[in-house]
């Protein structure tokens, strides 16, 4: 591959390719501080230390990284779920109120109204369009089950950890569903989300950030919705 | 995450539902198999029969040398002797007849029929955290926490 031809794939590939990087540089640095943090309560009970390749295999670590990926994917499934149905005037991210529901074949470019650059599904019918029709939410949705019940195995784990240092009984995989751990690491993740994903639907009526895909063009009126840069 | 599942492991369960629960443990959580698998209970259970071998044959110095540093402060502290001294004092009996072990990360428990010890993990090995301990009945505790014979201050 040449020069160019790398330098064009990076160009086209910029935004993934940054947030892999960032993600991974991110979760590394967690690990490490997260290590730190588990080791200096652990010196301030006189227990034993961990090295970060336990640390990082550890129920600690687990939760702590699922419990905040169940939440991102959740977010993004009902931002999916929700734009088809309900829309924010002015906003960017929205569609306009006329458009609202699944739309028709033609809006959609399915069926007999396909392009020839449309993909395959898209040219078919029945089950295999409806999955393909919804597949980026039935991925997201998939993540946020996994992710979510990564969550509750791992916090389990590390709950009962606890439990036996302050000389309790272990509890149960489903005991701990139904306790407030579980529910509080699910639920702080959750509405910090919904605050994040809802501030950027409105805030973008009325604000800009010139150049961005996710804003509207600065001159755009505050009513222009479903109007990228 | 290996630690959640991985760590229920009973002595009373039988030994094919167990492996295939640690199994499964490190199927599900892939990429955190470190520690997975039946040998972590088998040496929880090691540390423990060896205290308990320790009271029984009234050898304090070998039962402080299995116990974590805190708990062994602790014991020393309340009795105010020599670790040894102290254990004897506490009037802490041996253990008997196995019920369970669990081990969750660096913690674990073993159940026996008379009472339950604590166990934490350290770089050279499980050492014991509490033991003797015994659940105090329902109008005499505030918190569903064991009370124990030894235990770290």
């Amino acid at each position: 591959m040449s020069r160019q031809s790398v330098k064009t794939v990076v160009r086209d590939n910029g935004l993934g390719l940054f947030f892999a990087l960032l993600f991974v540089a991110c979760l590394v640095a967690q690990s490490f501080a997260g290590w730190h943090a588990f080791n200096a309560q652990q010196a301030v009970d006189g227990l034993g230390q961990l090295s970060w390749w336990r640390y990082v295999v550890s129920t600690d670590f687990a939760v702590d990284v699922a419990e905040n990926w169940q939440s991102e994917f959740l977010q993004f499934w009902v931002y999916l779920m929700v734009t088809v149905w309900l829309v924010q005037l002015g906003s960017p991210e929205s569609k306009k109120p006329d458009e609202i529901g699944n739309e028709s074949d033609e809006d959609q470019q399915v069926r007999e109204h396909a392009g020839p650059e449309s993909p395959r599904p898209a040219r078919s019918g029945g089950l295999r369009l409806w999955m393909y029709s919804h597949s980026l939410a039935l991925v997201m949705g998939l993540f946020f089950v996994l992710s979510w019940a990564a969550q509750s195995v791992a916090g389990w784990g590390a709950y009962d950890e606890e439990r036996l240092r302050n000389l309790q009984d272990p509890v149960s995989w489903p005991a701990y569903l139904g306790h407030a751990d579980f529910w509080s690491r699910t639920l702080q993740n959750w509405q910090s989300e919904m605050l994040a994903v809802g501030t950027m639907a409105v805030l973008a009526v009325f604000l800009r950030h010139r150049g961005s895909s996710q804003s509207k063009p600065v001159g755009a009126s505050h009513e222009a919705t479903g109007v990228d840069s | 995450m290996s630690a959640a599942l991985a760590g229920y492991e009973s002595a009373v369960v039988p030994h094919a539902v167990r492996r295939g629960l640690a199994v499964s443990a490190c199927l599900v959580v892939l990429g955190t198999a470190t520690g997975c698998g039946s040998h972590r209970a088998e040496d929880v259970q090691h540390v423990a029969s060896q205290f308990n071998d320790a009271l029984a044959a009234r050898s304090g110095s070998d039962a402080c040398a299995l116990l974590a540093p805190p708990t062994r402060s602790a014991v020393e502290e309340s009795e105010k002797k020599s670790c040894p001294a102290a254990i004897r004092a506490t009037g802490l009996a041996p253990a008997s007849d196995l019920e369970g072990v669990r081990v969750y990360g660096t913690m674990a428990q073993v159940r026996w029929r008379t009472d339950v010890t604590f166990l934490t993990r350290y770089d050279d090995g499980w050492r014991v955290l509490a033991a003797g301990c015994t659940m105090p009945p329902a109008s005499q505790r505030t918190a569903d926490s064991y009370d124990c014979t030894v235990e770290a201050g």
